[in-house]
């Protein structure tokens, strides 16, 4: 297979420092969180903030059709689900003022460590458009990079009625959904490239906990788990992108119920790493709910067990399944996705 | 908590951007009804192959996929699908394709989409099903997945698939009866 191949290069990179298809869709919920109140706060502001045309776009009505339009693909691109455009307005369209406003309300709704991981894929993708402009055929609409990050409120913000918040862009893709007290982030998708970067004299590595978790676990299961974990077949992409909602695949792997509590906290912290992005509160109901499920989950791999190599692997559970897929040959490009196929979109906290 | 911005100068190293370029993905998920077999088939061509691949199907050379080119590919597609179900070869009928443009196909970003069914008798007890695709194997890389059944009646019991993933075998159950 051949990859392409890109140079060095300087780049300017602004940092936020911080940590029925159109049917509507209605709930009862439970009293707000704490977190519910802040994101609640925080999508007023950034709303306000906006003049009435963006505010038009910004906010739109929360339905079947326009929770599903998240891809990690960029701008440019025809997405999974035939639109051509994200929701929202991008932040390259706003002002500073807006900008930092809607990067407080994506903050608002995320722990520190999520949102700091955010950020690093923002600025990875950053400076995949600095690498890849030049080049760049006339006529290819294609763009990456922050301005080219979208956020939307899907919804009146409310500490009672479903709501939904999505921020994404190339690699990227938060949909936030609201229910009274309870926040769920899924379906989402996280990726990165380039994987690992410098930034301000620091090696930045997005998914690099992710990456380095799961070696740590395949390389502590014993032999017998070890033939039932690593599948006999290459995988060379996700099963379950954008454009999949509502399919569940028949699981392969090791159950989990083999592991001894030492494999089984090992797995926990590898998956904390896509559910933590998520605000505190949130993510210890979810994790929580993982855990009492952890006997039914299975993990599976494909590829080397040697870290660096490029592998495959996939988490599933009766409430949690997460792929990681790095694409081409190489492991400087990474996709991976974290769905809960009983709760995606908060389906379980929303009546139809 | 938050939140400034702040303009930071940086150096990278040299990175490399590992999209798939000289091959087409090829992937399946099969889904398993007590009347019939679904396959959904996702067709993304590399940039170094796309326009290969957007030739073959353009036929009359206009840059556009009309819909009897798109009807007449997918067709042609199915033909190299195997699906057997108990050693039985099933014809697999075309319901939908879906075809990008040649900008989104050549920029790598552009799938074609494609869902065929089999009609079959889903009688109780144990059963099996192959499916294998043979289409263009010097070029494609390959996915193929069981989706879990709707039907509680279906409960597949083994799955085996080759290195590539260019087939698999299912073993399954059906419990009753009941459509």
């Amino acid at each position: 297979m051949k990859i392409r191949h890109y140079g060095a290069l300087l780049v300017l990179l602004a940092l936020p420092l911080a940590a029925s298809s159109t049917q509507r869709i209605t709930a009862s919920a439970p009293a707000a969180s704490d977190a519910t109140i802040k994101a609640v706060a925080a999508a007023k502001v950034f709303l306000a903030t906006l003049d009435d045309r963006q505010r038009a776009n910004a906010r739109l009505e929360l339905n079947k059709k326009t929770r599903s339009n998240w891809s990690n693909l960029p701008t440019g691109a025809v997405f999974q689900n035939g639109a051509t455009e994200r929701n929202g307005v991008k932040l390259g369209d706003m002002t500073a003022a807006q900008q930092e406003a809607a990067l407080a309300l994506v903050s608002a709704t995320l722990s520190r460590a999520g949102y700091q991981k955010v950020m690093n894929i923002v600025n990875a993708d950053e400076m995949l458009e600095r690498s890849s402009a030049p080049a760049r055929p006339a006529g290819n609409r294609t763009r990456f990079g922050r301005a080219e990050y979208y956020v939307s409120i899907l919804g009146t913000p409310s500490a009672t009625e479903p709501w939904m918040i999505q921020f994404g862009g190339h690699h990227l893709a938060l949909n936030i959904t609201v229910v009274g007290a309870k926040n769920v982030l899924t379906p989402s998708h996280t990726g990165a490239q380039p994987a690992t970067f410098t930034f301000n004299g620091q090696t930045v590595r997005p998914l690099g906990n992710e990456n380095d978790k799961a070696f740590a676990l395949v390389n502590a299961l014993n032999a017998d788990q070890r033939k039932q974990a690593i599948l006999d077949y290459q995988v060379t992409d996700v099963v379950l992108g954008p454009g999949h909602d509502g399919e569940v695949i028949q699981p392969e792997g090791v159950r989990v119920s083999s592991f001894s509590a030492g494999q089984r906290a090992m797995l926990l912290d590898l998956m904390s790493e896509w559910v933590r992005i998520l605000n505190d509160h949130d993510s210890e109901a979810k994790m929580a709910e993982i855990r009492a499920n952890l006997a039914d989950t299975y993990f599976a791999w494909s590829g080397p067990t040697t870290n660096g190599s490029r592998a495959y692997f996939r988490i599933q559970g009766p409430t949690a399944m997460i792929e990681y897929a790095p694409q081409g040959s190489g492991t400087d490009h990474i996709h991976t996705f974290y769905r809960d196929p009983t709760n995606d979109y908060g389906a379980k906290l929303i009546k139809p | 908590m938050l939140i400034g911005a702040i303009a930071i100068l940086l150096t990278l190293p040299a990175t490399t951007g590992a999209h798939r370029l000289d091959e087409y993905l090829q992937a399946t998920r099969l889904s398993l009804a007590l009347k019939r077999i679904v396959v959904e088939i996702d067709l993304t061509p590399g940039v170094d192959v796309a326009p290969m691949i957007f030739a073959l199907i353009n036929t009359d050379h206009d840059g556009r996929i009309s819909e009897a080119e798109g009807r007449a590919y997918a067709s042609q597609f199915l033909k190299e699908i195997v699906l057997e179900v108990d050693g039985q070869g099933q014809r697999l009928a075309l319901v939908s394709s879906q075809f990008p443009s040649f900008l989104e196909m050549s920029a790598g970003l552009g799938t074609i989409r494609i869902e065929a069914r089999a009609v079959w008798a889903g009688a109780p007890g144990r059963h099996s099903l192959f499916y294998q695709n043979n289409y263009r194997p010097d070029l494609c890389a390959y996915l193929v997945n069981a989706l879990l059944p709707a039907s509680r009646e279906i409960e597949i019991t083994e799955q085996h698939r080759d290195p590539l993933q260019r087939g698999i075998r299912l073993a399954f159950n059906v419990k009753g009866s009941s459509p």
